[in-house]
């Protein structure tokens, strides 16, 4: 056997290739024919040819992953009585298809000279497979008027990457600098890049700035999502939007010495935004989706900076599934704290946990290096069973922001 | 249904648009979801692009949009995470490789597992790699370089240059 590891890797590709049957045109077209009168697909194919599908209504509203604001008005009713936990329903091959905005009241942004700080803005149209995940309010970074910026999340799961996510805001100050111009439907937009990977078109309407941000490189189907931007007032939006950080309410708490440290929260349509405090520090973060079924998440805390302190407090909390009676968190030096889960709000159907701990620098390699200071998270229930265990991730694979 | 002339001509426009892009649109899948989710998502992929047609057309890198179809597909038929499984041959049949490799590629991060896979079990370009999973170039190269040295410490394998 070859020891060297790019040569394992080309046999493995041979392999790969070899026990893949490769795809053909004609299954891809088969599986439009066999879906044809089950998903309201829109069987256009190449130019000049003739449909091949011969079952099912065809119908260009109704393709699926798509917001038309012409349609969605008459269902919005039926989707307003159909629970948010839809969203994270593990069988539901269409996550999305609870959640739409009620654009009976909607205007086009394109010839808006305004948008009332009570108004949204929506897109009215979404890539395929791209659907609404929550809208959240932000008060640290007002317009030139004051007023706080509202956003809307979209993506293709809400366990996603949030990287992958599309944004669209109002409010807010313009972030870019420079750019391209585009006109998009008679109006002026500024395309620039965003962080890693992103792009992000902004345009001033009256004293407001709109910004729309997504994945990747911009493309047509961006295009045509800025395209179909309307202004909707909050009652269209289909769950209530994530707040400022002041409406968190704190749903666990512990001491360290003489400092305390809690965690607060607040959850909107299965989208989360937790907050920790101590006496003089805040960590604050927003847009976590959280499925139920999962026994333990992680969501705040240090990675922290060693220098040459010999101790660091680490702090870290997440949630925890309602029938999880005591939390182990053992931290990097071997330190393990027992806490018991609260929602000390009495609001939600998830128990918090918060875990500090002076932990001894010594025992990492080097200085200077960020890590993270917890190992290792376990779930135990009433009678001491081990229900799961969980390892954050790395600082290194985790998301930016 | 009997398809007239123009739809034979326009499935002999698709099939050669599939016989272009298949081969590297399932290599990309398979590697960030194995053989038989990676198939599946290349199947929903191009049967996107056999409804989509015209709007394709629009798209300038096709390959880096339908990628990402694939993906939705997936996301759609597989919630949460989707572990990498290598089914079939390459479990069960002795092939010039450790059989750790495998596993070991599993470990990995998606995105570092599709780079390392595009680029040394299917030599793609690192510019190929970039264009397609719609990330920087130089995000390829320290994914590669960190899944490689990952890799090479969990075989224990020391290459000698």
């Amino acid at each position: 056997m070859s020891t060297d590891l790019e040569s394992q890797l080309r046999v493995l590709g041979r392999v790969l290739d070899d026990s893949t049957v490769p795809v053909t045109g004609r299954e891809a077209v088969d599986r439009v024919m066999i879906n044809g009168d089950t998903t309201s697909l829109h069987p256009s194919g190449p130019d000049n040819v003739q449909t091949v599908v011969t079952t099912g209504a065809v119908d260009d509203f109704a393709s699926r992953g798509r917001i038309r604001w012409l349609s969605v008005a008459a269902a919005v009713l039926v989707v307003a009585a159909m629970g948010s936990m839809a969203l994270f329903a593990r069988s539901d091959p269409d996550p999305f298809a609870a959640l739409e905005v009620d654009l009976s009241g909607a205007t086009p942004l394109a010839g808006a000279e305004r948008v009332e700080p009570s108004d949204w803005v929506v897109a009215a149209e979404l890539p395929d497979g791209v659907g609404w995940l929550y809208a959240d309010t932000d008060d640290e970074a007002p317009s030139l008027t004051g007023e706080s910026e509202r956003a809307v999340w979209y993506g293709d799961s809400p366990l996603a990457d949030a990287r992958d996510r599309y944004r669209v805001s109002v409010g807010g100050r313009s972030l870019s600098s420079g750019g391209d111009a585009i006109d998009i439907d008679g109006t002026a937009w500024t395309i620039s890049p965003y962080e890693l990977n992103r792009w992000i078109a902004t345009r001033p309407v009256g004293p407001s700035f709109v910004a729309v941000s997504g994945p990747g490189v911009f493309d047509v189907v961006d295009r045509d999502l800025i395209a179909s931007l309307v202004v909707v007032p909050e009652s269209g939006l289909p769950a209530t939007p994530l707040g400022p950080v002041d409406q968190s309410v704190v749903v666990a708490q512990t001491e360290l010495g003489e400092t305390s440290y809690t965690l607060a929260a607040q959850e909107s349509n299965g989208f989360w935004c937790f907050a920790g405090r101590s006496t003089n520090e805040f960590g604050y973060g927003c847009g976590t989706a959280i499925d139920p079924a999962d026994p333990i998440t992680i969501e705040t805390g240090s990675t922290t900076s060693l220098y040459s302190a010999d101790t660091v407090k680490a702090v870290r909390g997440g949630t925890v599934a309602t029938q999880v009676a005591r939390v182990d968190v053992e931290f990097v030096d071997g330190t393990i704290v027992s806490v018991t889960p609260t929602d000390l709000s009495a609001q939600f159907d998830r128990r918090f946990w918060i875990a500090a701990a002076d932990i001894d620098t010594q025992t990492q390699p080097g200085s200077l290096v960020t890590v993270e200071t917890v190992v290792e998270v376990r779930a135990y229930d009433n009678d001491g069973r081990l229900l799961a265990a969980k390892s954050p991730p790395s600082p290194n694979e985790q998301a930016p922001g | 249904m009997a398809m007239t002339d123009e739809s034979d001509a326009g499935m002999v426009a698709f099939n050669a648009f599939v016989d272009r892009m298949e081969p590297r649109l399932r290599q990309a899948l398979i590697a960030t979801y194995g053989p038989a989710d990676g198939r599946e998502a290349t199947v929903d992929a191009l049967s996107w692009a056999w409804e989509h047609w015209d709007q394709l057309a629009e798209i300038t890198n096709q390959a880096g949009y339908l990628y990402r179809v694939g993906q939705s597909a997936v996301r759609r038929f597989r919630s949460g995470a989707v572990p990498w499984h290598v089914e079939g041959a390459v479990e069960t049949e002795p092939h010039d490789f450790d059989p750790g490799l495998a596993p070991a590629l599993d470990q990995l991060s998606s995105q570092q597992r599709t780079v390392v896979l595009l680029v040394h079990a299917h030599g793609w370009s690192q510019a190929d790699v970039a264009r397609t999973l719609g990330i920087n170039p130089s995000t390829v190269r320290e994914h590669l370089a960190r899944a490689m040295t990952r890799l090479r410490n969990d075989l224990e394998v020391h290459d000698v240059h």
